[in-house]
């Protein structure tokens, strides 16, 4: 089963800053490792910083953030209505057209896509990474006491 | 200003060092603390002295951070002073590698390794 949140907050530099680390900390309350939860704060940083500089030319706009847990897999998707990219890239590495920012999330995440939002508005980054088998231990800990294991 | 949330999240404080210039800084470098790093790095500039930046206390370091750092290196040189950089956290220096700064910014491990190649650039300067 999938399990998800959402955030509506606007690109804002202290508000990215607030989610960038919420986000790193519903990883580590998944069972991310210190450097998977900081690999996600950096990414999720990037990708919201892009929509505020890139999207919304350094002005506030709306941010849609979702959180995504199924099966060992952490995944956010973003999505802003700021102006977009007048094509996007194959992928996030340079070598496709991908610009440094968008290479720091594609290094850190193992996969990552940029994609017109939604009605061709905008820009939507998804990306995920699998968090660690500590993540299989916590949850079978709380299998066994019968109990969901985000209690 | 007390009031200013980057003061609460990135901090920076020169070191009296003979010879060398350090700028030790601590905290987050993003979107909103950037700015900061610049102006403390500008009251280096045009003292004719190597700047070392300490970043063994940088918990978090984006890509507005990155393009600070190097923009602060350029200005160094244009003011014909190194800027070198020194210790990172893991997650500080996965960036460092992925944006390649360490190729183009003088990155050492220790304090100490940066004030030894900082005497020896002094020396072969004079």
């Amino acid at each position: 089963m999938t399990q998800t949140v959402t955030l509506h907050f606007d690109a804002e530099p202290m508000l990215i800053r607030v989610v960038r680390k919420q986000a790193a900390a519903a990883a580590t309350a998944l069972g991310a490792t210190e450097q998977r939860a900081g690999s996600i704060e950096l990414a999720v940083g990037e990708a919201l910083s892009n929509a505020y500089v890139h999207g919304y030319g350094r002005a506030s706009g709306p941010i849609e953030l979702e959180i995504a847990y199924e099966g060992h897999t952490f995944g956010i998707t973003i999505h802003d209505t700021g102006r977009g990219l007048p094509t996007f890239p194959a992928s996030l590495n340079p070598r496709d057209g991908g610009r440094w920012g968008l290479q720091v999330i594609h290094e850190l995440m193992d996969d990552a896509v940029l994609c017109p939002g939604p009605s061709g508005v905008g820009t939507t980054v998804r990306m995920s990474i699998r968090l660690s088998g500590e993540t299989e231990e916590i949850s079978n800990a709380h299998r066994f006491r019968r109990e969901p294991w985000w209690q | 200003m007390e009031h200013d949330p980057a003061r609460r999240i990135f901090h920076a404080w020169p070191d009296e060092i003979p010879s060398v210039l350090v700028l030790h800084v601590a905290g987050e470098i993003d979107l909103m603390t950037a700015p900061c790093l610049k102006l403390h790095v500008d009251q280096l500039i045009g003292r004719g002295l190597p700047i070392i930046v300490d970043c063994s206390e940088l918990r978090y370091l984006d890509l507005a951070g990155i393009h600070a750092l190097e923009d602060c290196h350029q200005r160094a040189e244009q003011a014909e002073q190194r800027l070198l950089l020194v210790g990172s956290t893991p997650l500080v220096h996965n960036i460092f590698v992925i944006t390649q700064l360490n190729q183009r910014v003088p990155l050492f491990d220790t304090m100490g390794e940066a004030l030894t190649a900082a005497g020896q650039e002094e020396t072969g300067a004079s």
